[in-house]
């Protein structure tokens, strides 16, 4: 090594040394710790369709309907509080806080969600329980919680429409077109896809039910629907 | 398997790329921050990649973080606030006066050249390990390397104020015309 080198090395040496005492070197543990609890839920969580989408225009439209009328739930969702927020840079994150989705008050914020939607007669919202809840310690952004109550009421609906149309149910196929027809401007789905390429997939399998063509409601509900079922 | 396989990666090499920032910013604290970027795009991107290439890996994502860095683009995030805390709190760093001014002389080299000679340098990494992390093929990582010494070479003989006593003057530019493998 030349002179040089052994001057650039040095110098590097000194610099590094403030990363190996014993205080850095637990902050930094504590650091990983944390990160590996954050954003890979998120992805895993999101379903398919979703994960490619990304930005655009906020509408605020309103979903569908009125309170489904169900109790309010017995869980406190304050403790599925983590105290970690997220930022706003991040396309996955908006900056509210994480919540863990492996605490059963997570039930609370789920059926606050609820409230915002009707279901058709027959279908619950246990598939978005399901898609939500886990036995892992996981955390989740309410954001994504939200799109996911409302993801599944765009399921319940498509089958309902699938079976409407099946049965020559016209009045039930004609309500359910109506409701697909909305789904697009429904402020949950509209903040989980900011470039709108959710909202024209919507659109289009809303087109499809309404002029009775059931190829492109089949496939929404075979590829997005295999969770909230 | 991904937290597991998290853990593994960060175990590995996390106190590596604090060092890598921990040399290149000022104020230090603000490697925190950096590398709790690094470990994010990991985690978000998990890329299915093992052993040296995982760590050549991140050594590319740590210097695009770097150069955004740079740019003055700040970004600060509430995890990696004790991390930046207890880097603060260290004793400042005292550089030799001639180490400083060989690495005034490198901070004016060309970007590039700069990159190649102080992750050889600094990281320790081999040519081959070199082209990894920039992009490059192992023989232009060494042409880069080779230019960098000639071109500090130059900067240091450029230098008329040099306060570098006169004997570490001549091993410096001999350095340019000798050059290391290693370094």
């Amino acid at each position: 090594m030349t002179d040089t080198d052994q001057l650039l090395a040095d110098t590097g040496a000194v610099r590094a040394v403030a990363a190996r005492t014993p205080a850095v070197a637990h902050a930094l543990a504590s650091l990983g710790d944390h990160i590996e609890c954050i954003p890979e839920p998120l992805r895993h969580r999101r379903p398919r369709a979703w994960a490619a989408v990304a930005v655009a225009t906020a509408i605020a439209a309103v979903a569908v309907a009125v309170p489904t009328g169900a109790a309010a739930s017995a869980f406190d969702w304050a403790s599925a509080r983590t105290g970690l927020f997220g930022r706003e840079s991040d396309i996955e994150n908006d900056a509210s806080e994480f919540l863990d989705a492996s605490d059963q008050g997570i039930r609370a914020v789920i059926e606050r969600h609820t409230r915002h939607y009707t279901l058709p007669q027959g279908a619950t919202w246990e598939p978005a329980y399901d898609s939500v809840l886990t036995d892992e310690r996981v955390f989740v952004q309410e954001r994504l919680v939200a799109a996911i109550v409302a993801r599944t009421a765009v399921c319940a609906w498509e089958r309902e429409w699938l079976e409407a149309s099946t049965a020559d149910a016209a009045t039930r196929a004609h309500r359910a077109a109506d409701v697909l027809a909305s789904a697009s401007s429904w402020p949950a789905l509209v903040a989980e896809d900011p470039t709108g390429g959710l909202r024209r997939h919507l659109d289009g399998v809303a087109r499809a039910a309404a002029k009775a063509d059931e190829h492109l409601v089949r496939a929404d509900v075979a590829m997005n629907c295999a969770v909230a079922r | 398997m991904s937290e597991n396989r998290f853990r593994g990666v960060y175990d590995a090499h996390a106190a590596d790329l604090l060092a890598y920032f921990v040399r290149r910013v000022d104020p230090v604290e603000d490697a925190a921050d950096l590398v709790s970027e690094v470990f994010l795009v990991w985690w978000r991107r998990r890329p299915e990649l093992s052993g040296d290439e995982e760590r050549m890996w991140l050594y590319g994502v740590a210097r695009k973080t770097l150069a955004t860095y740079e740019r003055g683009v700040r970004r600060r995030y509430r995890l990696a606030a004790a991390l930046a805390t207890a880097l603060r709190n260290q004793p400042p760093v005292m550089i030799e006066e001639a180490a400083a001014h060989v690495t005034d002389a490198v901070s004016r080299l060309p970007a590039r050249d700069r990159d190649a000679l102080l992750l050889s340098c600094w990281e320790g990494l081999t040519p081959e390990q070199i082209g990894a992390v920039l992009g490059i093929r192992p023989g232009a990582a060494r042409v880069r390397l080779h230019r960098a010494r000639q071109r500090l070479r130059q900067l240091l003989e450029e230098d008329e104020n040099a306060v570098m006593p006169r004997h570490q003057i001549k091993g410096a530019i001999r350095a340019g015309t000798t050059g290391s493998e290693r370094c």
